[in-house]
C-alpha cells in the first residue's frame, strides 16, 4: 500500500491527536473510577439530589428571603447574589478610586503625584488577604450599636455594619438585580444586532445607553406588571440591633473595601498607562489652541485613552469577581462560603459542590467574554 | 512535520508526568499500625490555632492536650514521643484527610457524634476531654440565660457541630437568632470581643480560656447552661480495629496512670519495683498486653514516662498555672466525681 | 546681562516649587491639604512604629511604651522564617533562599549566556527541592516541618519554575494547527483562568484525594503546589502566547527555509527570543503568584500568613494583631515592590536594546 507523503502526514497527525484525546479520556475514566470507588467506600452520596434538601444553616446577609428551612439550592442563589453584590459594589468603588489615583499619577503636582505613587504601590504589593484581615479589624473597631455613628440621618455605622434604607420587601431587590442583569444582556444583544445591520462600520450609535436602558427598564417593566408592593424603609435603633432598612454587614463592608482598594491600584496603573499613551503633542497642541486643562483632559485625552483601556479594565473586573471568593476568610456568605463551604461541609459532597461553584464562575467569565467580543466587534479589533 | 507530531506527543506526556512529579505516592496497604511502624513516624492531624489543645508555642514546638495525646501514641507505638508529624487540618478537610490516609490519627478537639461515625469514614476512639457547648455574651446586656437572647447575633465557626446545636436549641424554643460564621478562630473571637456579635457559642472550655485572655474578662459573662454534650477525642480511619484499640488504650493508659499515681517522674522507679499488680500490668512488667496489640510490652510505660499522666498533661496545657486556667470539672477521674472512667488494663 | 536676569528670576528651586506645587489656586489648596495631613500623621505613625515601640522583652507585659509591641514578631522570628525546620539544618533553608534570590541578578547581566541562565532556572527547583526535602546525602525533612516564609518562598519559586515549561507547552499547544491539541489546551487555559484560586485550592484540599486510588496519598503541601503550578501555567501560557504573536513572521520563514523542524525552530530560534522579551511580564506574574500563595492558609497550610494567624491566637500574644499583620504587609511590600521596580527596569532595558 503506497500513500502519498501528504496523506501519510495527515494520517499520522490525526492518529496522534486521537491518541492524545484517548489518553486524556482514559485519565478521566481512571479518575472517575477511583472517585466512585472512594465515594462508595466512604458512604458519600453522589448526584445533585442534595440541592432539594433542607439547608439548615443561617446566612447573616441575604438579598432574597432565606431561612435555614430553605433548600441548599436557595442557599446557592443567596450565595450567588452575594457574590454579584459585593462584586458590583467593588467594581464601582474601585473604578472611582482607580481613576482618581490614576489621574493623580499623571498630575503635574509633584507632591500629589508622589503620594499617589506611594499609595498605588503599597496597595498593589500587599496580598489581598492581608488587606481583608486589616479592613475586617477596622470594621469591628467601629462603635457599638448604642453609640452608632449617624450617617446623614438615613443610616447608621456601627460594628454591626452600615445600616441603610431598603425596600420594605427585601427579596424584591434581589429580583430587581437579576432582572437588571438580564436587561443588560438583552439590551446589549438587541443593540449589537441592530448595529450589524447598519450599512457602515465603526460609527454606530454607542452601546452603553442600550445597556443602561436595559438595566433600568426591564426591572421597572417587570415591577409594573407584577402586583408587588414597594416602599422605602428607614432604619431605627431597636433592642439588639436595628429595625428596618438593610445592614451591610462588617464582612461585606470589609470585603468591599479590601477588594476596592486593592483593585483600584490596578485600575490606577491602567488609567495612567492609557493617558500616557496619548501623545504629549496632542495635549500641548490643545493647550496652545487655548483649551483649558480640564477641557483638554475630558474632551481630548480621555476619549482617546478609554478604548485601549477597556480590555484591561474588563480583566480587572473579572478578577474582582473571582477575588470576592476571599469572603470565606471573614465569613461573608458568598458563593464559595455558602455552596463551596457550609453546604459542602454538611453534605460531604465535595465534587458536586466545587463543580457547581466552578461552573458558576465559568459562566461569569463566559458572559464577560461574550460582552467583550461585542465590544471588539464594534471597534473593529480582534483579540486573536 | 512528523518529528513535530512525535515531539508534541512527548510534550503532552511530559506535561502529565510533570504534575505527578511532586507526588510522593505512599501506599498504606494493610493496617495503619504497620504503616506507622514502617514509616517510623506517626502522622497526626491537628489544628493550628486552638490554644491549650493544639497550637505552636514561641519555640516553634507544637503543644496542647490534643498534641500530647498524639505524642503519647507515638511513644507507645514507636517508643519515642518525638516521632510525630503534625499535619494542620481545617474543620472542613479533617475527615477527608483521615479517610484518605493522609493522617493516622485525627486529634483536633473533634466531637464524637453518631453521624460522624456513620458517614465520614472515621471511627471514634474514646473521649479525651469532656466539654459542652456554651454561650458567652457581653456583661452589660445583663442577660443571665440563653433564652433571653432572642433575636441576638451569634458568632460561630463553620463545619462544627455548634452550628447545628444552636439551630436545634433555638428552633425548638421558637426563638430567632442570626449568625456570623467565621473560619479562623482568632478572627472569630476578635469579632465577638469587638461587639460584632451579641454572643458567641463554642465549646465551654474554649470560651472560658478565651475569656481569661480578653483585655477585660469582667466585661463578658459565660452563661450557665450548656446547650449540648461535647465529648471530644481522637478519630482513626474506619475499619482498622487494631489501630483503634491502640489509640483508645493509650488514652486509657494515661488516665489509669493518674488513677494509680504513676507519673513521668516515678514511672521508671515503679517499673523497677512495685508491689501493686495493677501498676505492674500497666507498666508491662507483668503480662503481655503490649505484645497482643502488636507493640512492645512497655508501651504504656513509654507513653507515661515521656508524656506524663493525664493530670500532668492537663495541668501543663490548660491547668491553673497556664494562661487558660481551666477547672478539671467533668474531666476529673470517676472516683473524684468526674467522667473519666478508663477501662481497666488487665 | 546674565547676572541681571539671574537676579530678577527666582531661584530654580523656588521656580520648581511654584511650578510643581503651586501653579494655581486649586493645586495650591490640594498641596497644602496634603502637606498638612502628612505633617500631622507622619510623626504620630513613626512614633507608634519605632520610637515608642517595644522590640526587646519576653512577654506582653514588657510592652509599656505605648507604641507598637513587636515582641510576637521578634521572639518568633525563627518560626516566621523557618517554620518547624530542624534547627541544625536551617543552613539548607538559607542556601535555598540565596539560590532562589540569585536568579534576580542573573537576569540583569546581559553578558552571561542566556542558556546558562535558563539552565540554572530549570535546575533550581530540583536543587531547592533536594535541599529542603533532603535525600541523597542530606537528612530527610518532612513537609509537615515546613511553615512560614519558607513555605511562601517554596511555593512561589518552585511553583513558578515548574509552571514555566508547562506554560510554554500550553502556549505552543494553543497555537498548534492540530484541532484536538488546540482544543484541549484552550479548554484547559480558559477553564483554569475563569475560576478563583480558592476553588482550586479547595479542590486540592478536599477533592484530589477522592480521585486517587485507595491508599495513595499526596501530602497537602505537594497538592497545593500542583494546584498553584496548574494555575500559574494557564496564566503564563497567555503571556508567552503574547510573546509568540509578537515574533516577526520572517523568523519562522527563515527557519523553514533552513530546513529546521518545528521543535528546532522553536527551541533554537523562537523561544529564546520570546523568553527574553517576556521576562518583565513573567516577573510581574511571579509577584502575583507570590501574593496568591497566601491563600493556601485557607486550606490549612501554614505559610507566613498562617504563622501570623497562629501567633495572634497564641495565649501569650493575643490582642497584637495590628503589629503582626503590619509586619506581614511590610514583608510583602518590600519584596514585591523591589521586584516590580526591577521588572520595570528590565523592561526599559529591553526597549532600549530594540
Amino acid at each position: 500500500m503506497r500513500t502519498s507523503p501528504l496523506t501519510s502526514v495527515r494520517w499520522s497527525s490525526v492518529l496522534q491527536q486521537a491518541l492524545v484525546l484517548a489518553l486524556v479520556a482514559a485519565l478521566f475514566y481512571w479518575l472517575i473510577q477511583n472517585a466512585s470507588a472512594n465515594l462508595s467506600a466512604l458512604g458519600i452520596a453522589s448526584g445533585f439530589d442534595f440541592l432539594d434538601q433542607r439547608a439548615g444553616y443561617a446566612i447573616s446577609f441575604s438579598l432574597i428571603d432565606y431561612t435555614p428551612d430553605d433548600t441548599y439550592l436557595r442557599a446557592y442563589w443567596v450565595g450567588l447574589l452575594n457574590t454579584l453584590l459585593v462584586s458590583v459594589l467593588s467594581i464601582a468603588l474601585a473604578t472611582l478610586l482607580g481613576v482618581i489615583l490614576g489621574v493623580l499619577r499623571v498630575s503635574d503636582n509633584w507632591l500629589l503625584n508622589r503620594m499617589s505613587y506611594l499609595a498605588v504601590e503599597f496597595l498593589r504589593n500587599v496580598p489581598l488577604i492581608v488587606h481583608l484581615i486589616w479592613w475586617y479589624g477596622l470594621m469591628l473597631a467601629m462603635p457599638r450599636v448604642r453609640d452608632a455613628i449617624d450617617v446623614f440621618g438615613v443610616g447608621f455605622l456601627s460594628n454591626r455594619g452600615l445600616t441603610v434604607p431598603w425596600a420594605s420587601q427585601g427579596g424584591l431587590v434581589g429580583w430587581a438585580l437579576l432582572w437588571s442583569l438580564l436587561g443588560i444582556i438583552l439590551g446589549g444583544w438587541l443593540m449589537s444586532r441592530y448595529r450589524t445591520r447598519l450599512p457602515w462600520k465603526g460609527f454606530g450609535p454607542p452601546l452603553w445607553p442600550a445597556l443602561l436602558v436595559g438595566a433600568v427598564l426591564l426591572p421597572l417593566l417587570v415591577y409594573a406588571v407584577s402586583d408587588a408592593q414597594w416602599q422605602w424603609e428607614l432604619p431605627e435603633a431597636k433592642g439588639f440591633g436595628f429595625r428596618g432598612g438593610i445592614t451591610l454587614t462588617p464582612e461585606l463592608m470589609a470585603l468591599w473595601m479590601a477588594l476596592s482598594f486593592y483593585s483600584a491600584s490596578y485600575i490606577a496603573e491602567i488609567v495612567r498607562g492609557a493617558i500616557q499613551s496619548v501623545p504629549r503633542g496632542q495635549y500641548e497642541a490643545s493647550r496652545a489652541l487655548g483649551f483649558s486643562e480640564t477641557r483638554t483632559m475630558f474632551q481630548l485625552i480621555v476619549p482617546q485613552a478609554i478604548y485601549p483601556m477597556i480590555p484591561q479594565v474588563t480583566s480587572t473586573y473579572l478578577n474582582i469577581i473571582k477575588n470576592s471568593s476571599l469572603g470565606v476568610v471573614v465569613g461573608y456568605m458568598e458563593l464559595v462560603s455558602a455552596t463551596g463551604g457550609t453546604t459542602l461541609n454538611q453534605t460531604g459532597q465535595a465534587i458536586e459542590c466545587i463543580a457547581l461553584v466552578m461552573a458558576t464562575y465559568c459562566v461569569f467569565s463566559l458572559v464577560t467574554s461574550l460582552l467583550m467580543n461585542f465590544y471588539n466587534h464594534r471597534i473593529g479589533l480582534r483579540t486573536h | 512535520m512528523r518529528k513535530h507530531n512525535k515531539m508534541m506527543l512527548v510534550a503532552c506526556v511530559l506535561t502529565g508526568a510533570m504534575s505527578s512529579f511532586s507526588a510522593q505516592a505512599a501506599t498504606t496497604e494493610g493496617s495503619v499500625l504497620a504503616a506507622v511502624q514502617s514509616r517510623d513516624m506517626l502522622r497526626c492531624g491537628v489544628s493550628s490555632d486552638k490554644a491549650g489543645f493544639s497550637y505552636v508555642n514561641d519555640d516553634g514546638q507544637w503543644s496542647g492536650m490534643d498534641v500530647d495525646l498524639c505524642r503519647g501514641v507515638a511513644a507507645a507505638v514507636l517508643g519515642d514521643a518525638q516521632k510525630v508529624e503534625f499535619v494542620v487540618t481545617t474543620a472542613k478537610n479533617r475527615f477527608t484527610a483521615l479517610a484518605s490516609g493522609e493522617i493516622d490519627v485525627l486529634s483536633r478537639a473533634t466531637t464524637w457524634t453518631a453521624s460522624r461515625d456513620a458517614n465520614l469514614g472515621a471511627d471514634f476512639t474514646t473521649p479525651w476531654f469532656y466539654d459542652g457547648q456554651g454561650v458567652m455574651t457581653h456583661a452589660d446586656f445583663g442577660v443571665s440565660s440563653i433564652e433571653e437572647l432572642d433575636g441576638a447575633v451569634f458568632c460561630l465557626s463553620p463545619g462544627t457541630t455548634s452550628e447545628q446545636n444552636l439551630e436545634d436549641y433555638f428552633s425548638r424554643r421558637g426563638l430567632s437568632y442570626r449568625t456570623v460564621v467565621i473560619e479562623k478562630s482568632t478572627e472569630l473571637y476578635n469579632a465577638f470581643q469587638h461587639g460584632r456579635c451579641d454572643a458567641i457559642t463554642n465549646d465551654m472550655s474554649g470560651l472560658a480560656s478565651r475569656r481569661t485572655q480578653f483585655e477585660d474578662p469582667q466585661a463578658f459573662t459565660l452563661l450557665p447552661e450548656t446547650i449540648s454534650k461535647e465529648p471530644l477525642g481522637a478519630y482513626v480511619p474506619q475499619g482498622d480495629a487494631r489501630w483503634r484499640d491502640i489509640v483508645t488504650w493509650t488514652a486509657f493508659a494515661l488516665m489509669t496512670a493518674e488513677e494509680l499515681g504513676v507519673t513521668s517522674d516515678n514511672a521508671e522507679q515503679m517499673k523497677a519495683k512495685t508491689d501493686n499488680a495493677n501498676i505492674a500490668r500497666l507498666l508491662g512488667t507483668d503480662g503481655r498486653i503490649g505484645e497482643r496489640f502488636g507493640l512492645s510490652n512497655d508501651w504504656a510505660y513509654q507513653a507515661i514516662s515521656q508524656v506524663g499522666n493525664y493530670e500532668e498533661i492537663f495541668n501543663r496545657n490548660v491547668g491553673p498555672n497556664t494562661p487558660l486556667r481551666f477547672e478539671r470539672g467533668l474531666n476529673r477521674l470517676w472516683n473524684d466525681q468526674g467522667l473519666l472512667y478508663p477501662a481497666p488494663i488487665r | 546681562m546674565s547676572s541681571l536676569s539671574a537676579s530678577r528670576r527666582p531661584h530654580p528651586a523656588l521656580r520648581w516649587v511654584h511650578k510643581q506645587l503651586f501653579p494655581n489656586l486649586l493645586q495650591s489648596i490640594l498641596t497644602l491639604a496634603t502637606l498638612g495631613l502628612l505633617l500631622w500623621s507622619v510623626p504620630k505613625v513613626l512614633d507608634w512604629l519605632i520610637f515608642s515601640a517595644t522590640f526587646v522583652g519576653s512577654s506582653k507585659a514588657d510592652c509599656v511604651g505605648g507604641g507598637a509591641c513587636w515582641l510576637p514578631v521578634v521572639n518568633r522570628i525563627d518560626l516566621f522564617v523557618y517554620g518547624f525546620y530542624p534547627d541544625t539544618e536551617t543552613w539548607r533553608v538559607n542556601l535555598a533562599f540565596v539560590l532562589a534570590g540569585a536568579i534576580i541578578p542573573l537576569l540583569y547581566f546581559k553578558r552571561i549566556d542566556r542558556r546558562w541562565v535558563l539552565g540554572y532556572m530549570m535546575l533550581l527547583p530540583f536543587v531547592m527541592w533536594w535541599l529542603l526535602k533532603g535525600g541523597l546525602g542530606l537528612s530527610s525533612v518532612s513537609s509537615t516541618q515546613f511553615a512560614g516564609i519558607l513555605v511562601t518562598v517554596f511555593l512561589g519559586v518552585i511553583g513558578m519554575l515548574f509552571a514555566l515549561p508547562m506554560g510554554i507547552l500550553l502556549a505552543l499547544g494553543r497555537r498548534s494547527k492540530k484541532p484536538a491539541i488546540k482544543l484541549l489546551c484552550v479548554l484547559y487555559i480558559e477553564l483554569v483562568r475563569s475560576v478563583p484560586v480558592i476553588t482550586l485550592l479547595f479542590m486540592a484540599s478536599l477533592m484530589v484525594q477522592l480521585f486517587l486510588p485507595e491508599g495513595v496519598t499526596i501530602d497537602i503541601l505537594a497538592r497545593v503546589l500542583i494546584v498553584l503550578v496548574m494555575f500559574t501555567a494557564a496564566y503564563m501560557a497567555e503571556t508567552i502566547r503574547g510573546g509568540l504573536q509578537g515574533m516577526a513572521k520572517g523568523q519562522y520563514e527563515a527557519a523553514k527555509a533552513l530546513g529546521f523542524s518545528y521543535w528546532k525552530t522553536m527551541s533554537v530560534i523562537i523561544l529564546p527570543q520570546v523568553l527574553r522579551n517576556t521576562i518583565p511580564p513573567l516577573l510581574t506574574q511571579f509577584i502575583g503568584l507570590f501574593k496568591e500563595t497566601t491563600l493556601v492558609v485557607v486550606v490549612g497550610v501554614l505559610d507566613v500568613v498562617g504563622i501570623a494567624m497562629s501567633t495572634t491566637s497564641a495565649p501569650e500574644w493575643i490582642g497584637l494583631e495590628h503589629e503582626v499583620y503590619l509586619f506581614l504587609a511590610m514583608f510583602f511590600f518590600v519584596i514585591c515592590f523591589a521586584l516590580s521596580r526591577y521588572a520595570r527596569h528590565l523592561e526599559k532595558q529591553l526597549e532600549k536594546s530594540r
